[in-house]
This record gives structure tokens, C-alpha cells and sequence, in this order.
């Protein structure tokens, strides 16, 4: 299983693709996902596409030399939901389609396969992998804060990255906090399923513990205010953050990764078919 | 009810951003004009929190488990469904950038369903019941619903973009919501109401009022 500190302990790696600026990143992830959600929902060239820029985003990951098996893990983890979509649409007729054309194969229960179908639930699952792939590179090559910082340098309003930039602080906290609660759990033996101990009680039991992490977050925020207090903090004071330039290695990846996507595009139907 | 990238074509999701975005920025200036500015720490450690309690299984039974969403039980302690919308919106960005759990062009659908629709159907229902019912009654019945009246929006939406059809999507989504609602999101926010009115009342924002409305009335 993979833990928050899992995934910042990866962020902490250093590589080519971690030293990039996270502007940069952050719109490479962007443009990435918004173009393979823009692809058409069936289209012969859509697998093609889409398989090469996952090519490339593996590539990277390859390049930041990400641990394979965390790779696999995160991916699995975020998987279920979106592959068992994907998987059932062959069997559906949805709306957008207006005449199907069935494949040939007799299946019980009065269950009818189309290629229609078949299509729109591969292509949604390969868009589906892409866009998760850029979220996993994105997130294990950038720390949480320096997202947040990259966000506000790209012009979102500075209170809105204050409140973000201290709740990914406080997010380490109570997730020790969340970790702590479940070992004093299993230290005694609470287990949500045990069918022997009344539901009513297991049900406080959890109830109790999200009580106790919505007060101290609260009373976090108490502290955290009286503390910042102290520090000279008022109404109408800015966060401010370290400088930094976008350099000519940073201007040179998000450049490569749009010519990509462009080339992707563009690239020749029958090269496409080929590949 | 996280609905991942491209299961909404783009120009849906544009138009759930549309929607989402006027709510966000209200919220933003709520934040910023109706609260003290000690307030602004408290909403970002809340947020972190509400982060850790989605992650915390909730046995629903029958094998399966669920979370909490979490907008109604901000919305019933800050006392303005704005605050539902802030904090959801802060927890949904940081799962879709940190963690794929949902999407980025989706973030407006995922932001209009649990945190709009979810923090506003759930507070005018508590407001509503509180008249008449006790506190712990309301704010079940008010996450209740305000969790089962998103999954239905969610399940509409997915029919929208052609990946589910309407009626069967319904059925599920609505039968599993009745269920994780009950236990997952009613029961829980329930109990959890009843732990901070017994030991920090003053965290209720409507105690706050009620409490200056009963000194007024002592200094009168």
C-alpha cells in the first residue's frame, strides 16, 4: 500500500525531471491530459495516440527514475473504479452511438457485444491510463509545496494558495495522526469486520475516532493562529515565496513535450495505423 | 463518487467548471469577508483533516466499506454551506493533483457533487429538521440526503457523458448511496456533531450566535 510519505519521499528523488522547474511540470500535466480527454470518444487514430503519449510519459518516468513497483502500486490503487467502467461499456449501448454493429460472439444472459462498444471502452481506458500516468509522474517528481507554489506563480490568488500551501502542511500531520489511531487499533485488536462485537459499537467505535481528528484539526488551526499571531501576522498579509527563473532546460522540456503532442497529432494517418 | 479524467467529455466537464467556479469563488470571498481572519488557519488544518477522515474505512456491511464526504459536517459547524464548498474544494484539488484520485478536468464536476450540492442540500435539510427535530436527528437526515442527492446529480452526470446509462445508473448509484449514506455519511456526521457539542460546543458556530443572543438578553 502507498502512503502519503511514500509519495514525497519519491518527490524528494533527485533527477533531471525532479529539477524542473514544477511551473513547467504542472502545465506539461495539464496539456497532456487535456488533450487525451479532448480526443474524440471513437476514433480509428485515438489507440495509436494515446499509446504514444503514454510511450512518452514512461519515458520520463524512466527518466526520473521512479521505482517500478511504487509505479505499479500507485497505479493499481486508482485503477478499479475507472477499469471497471471501461470494461463494461462493450456490453452497454450508450446514447452518443447511433447504430451498432455486433460482434460476432453468442454470450449468455442475452448479453450482446458491439464494436462500437468495444472501441469506446478501449479508448476510454487508455485515456483513463494516460491521464492517471501524468498524475503519477507529476506528483512523484514535484513536492506538494512546490506545486502549490507553482500555482501560485501561475496567477491563482494568493489566499487561496495560502489556505492550500498550510493545509499540505498539516497534511503529514494527520495523516501520523490517521496512522497512529489505526496501530492503537490493531494493537487492541479492533478489527471493522469482526462480526462477534455489535455493528452499533463498531460504528462509535469509528465515529469516535473522526471526532477526535475534526477537533484537532480544528484545534490545530487554533494553535497554528495564535502561534502565527506571535509571529506578527495580520489581516491582509501576503505569503511570500522564494524567487526563481524559468531556466533554458525547463523552457526546452515544456517546448518538447507540446512539439510532441503536435506531432502526435499530427503525425500521418498511415503512420499511425502502422504503429 | 470521484469521477476519474475523461469519463466526462471535455466540453461537459467545461460546463460543470463553469458551474462550480462562481460557488468557489464566493467561498473564497466568504471566507475572507464573513470570518475572522483566525479562521483562515482553522479552515486549512479542517481541510487536512477532512483529507485523513476520507480516508478512514466505514463498514457498511454486507463486505463493503465507504468513507465520509465531509461537506455537511464543515457547513453544520462553520453554520454557512460556504464553508462545505472551501473545504471540499482544498481536499478534491490536492486528491486530484496529489493523488489521481479523481480528475483535473473533472475537478468541477467532483467540486459541484460533493462540495456544492452536497454541503447545500445537507445544510438546508439540518437547518430545516433542527426546527422541529433534535440536533443529532438533523444532521443525520441532513448528510443523508446531502450524499444520496450528489450520487444521483453524479449518476445523471455519467449519463450525460454516454458512459452509463441513465436508469441502471441510477439504481446502483442511488441503492449504494442510500446505504453508504446512512451509515457512512449520516450516522457518522451524527455522532460526530454530538462528540464537539459535548466537548467544544463553542466550535458550533450556531452555539456562538445563540450564546451572544443569550447575553444580549442577560445584559438587557
Amino acid at each position: 500500500m502507498i502512503t502519503l510519505s511514500d509519495i514525497e519521499h519519491e518527490a524528494y528523488k533527485k533527477s533531471p525531471i525532479h529539477r524542473l522547474d514544477a511551473r513547467v511540470k504542472l502545465l506539461f500535466a495539464l496539456a497532456i491530459i487535456i488533450y487525451a480527454v479532448s480526443l474524440p470518444r471513437i476514433h480509428e487514430n485515438n489507440g495509436a495516440r494515446l499509446l504514444l503519449l503514454e510511450s512518452y510519459l514512461l519515458c520520463l518516468g524512466l527518466l526520473a527514475s521512479l521505482d517500478f513497483r511504487y509505479f505499479i502500486l500507485r497505479f493499481l490503487a486508482v485503477l478499479p473504479f475507472g477499469f471497471a467502467i471501461a470494461c463494461i461499456q462493450p456490453f452497454l449501448k450508450p446514447s452518443f452511438i447511433e447504430s451498432f454493429t455486433p460482434y460476432p460472439l453468442s454470450l449468455p444472459f442475452g448479453l450482446s457485444l458491439s464494436y462500437e462498444g468495444l472501441a469506446f471502452g478501449l479508448s476510454l481506458l487508455l485515456k483513463f491510463t494516460v491521464c492517471v500516468t501524468t498524475i503519477i509522474l507529476l506528483s512523484s517528481t514535484t513536492r506538494l509545496r512546490d506545486m502549490v507554489i507553482a500555482a501560485n506563480r501561475l496567477g491563482i490568488p494568493g489566499e487561496f494558495t495560502l489556505l492550500l500551501s498550510m493545509m499540505v502542511r498539516y497534511l503529514f500531520l494527520f495523516w501520523g495522526m490517521l496512522r497512529r489511531i489505526r496501530v492503537a487499533q490493531e494493537t487492541r485488536l479492533f478489527d471493522i469486520w469482526n462480526k462477534k462485537v455489535p455493528r452499533k459499537w463498531i460504528l462509535t467505535q469509528v465515529g469516535n475516532s473522526i471526532s477526535s481528528i475534526f477537533i484537532r484539526a480544528y484545534e490545530q488551526g487554533e494553535k497554528s493562529y495564535i502561534s502565527m499571531l506571535c509571529r506578527g501576522y495580520g489581516n491582509g498579509h501576503e505569503k511570500y515565496y522564494y524567487s526563481s527563473k524559468i531556466g533554458r532546460k525547463d523552457a526546452l522540456f515544456l517546448l518538447a513535450g507540446l512539439g510532441y503532442i503536435l506531432l502526435v497529432h499530427f503525425l500521418p494517418k498511415a503512420s499511425l495505423i502502422f504503429i | 463518487m470521484h469521477i476519474p479524467d475523461a469519463y466526462i467529455p471535455l466540453d461537459q466537464a467545461i460546463v460543470y467548471w463553469i458551474i462550480a467556479l462562481p460557488f468557489i469563488i464566493i467561498s473564497m470571498k466568504w471566507a475572507k469577508n464573513e470570518l475572522e481572519e483566525m479562521k483562515v488557519p482553522i479552515l486549512a488544518a479542517l481541510a487536512a483533516g477532512i483529507f485523513a477522515i476520507q480516508a478512514l474505512n466505514i463498514p457498511i456491511g454486507m463486505g463493503t466499506s465507504g468513507h465520509m464526504v465531509g461537506a455537511t459536517l464543515v457547513a453544520i459547524v462553520f453554520a454557512s454551506p460556504w464553508a462545505g464548498v472551501l473545504v471540499l474544494t482544498l481536499v478534491l484539488l490536492v486528491q486530484g493533483f496529489g493523488f489521481a484520485d479523481g480528475g483535473i478536468t473533472t475537478l468541477g464536476a467532483n467540486i459541484l457533487n460533493m462540495g456544492v450540492i452536497s454541503g447545500f442540500v445537507g445544510y438546508y435539510t439540518y437547518t430545516t429538521l433542527r426546527r422541529n427535530f433534535s440536533q443529532s436527528l438533523a444532521a443525520f437526515g441532513g448528510a443523508w440526503l446531502g450524499l444520496f442527492v450528489s450520487a444521483i446529480v453524479c449518476a445523471v452526470q455519467m449519463a450525460l457523458a454516454g458512459t452509463f446509462p441513465l436508469v441502471p445508473g441510477l439504481k446502483a448509484m442511488g441503492l449504494f448511496h442510500l446505504i453508504i449514506g446512512f451509515i457512512g455519511e449520516g450516522l457518522i456526521t451524527s455522532i460526530v456533531i454530538g462528540a464537539i457539542a459535548k466537548s467544544r460546543p463553542d466550535l458550533l458556530e450556531e452555539n456562538r450566535a445563540s450564546g451572544t443572543e443569550r447575553a444580549k438578553e442577560a445584559l438587557a
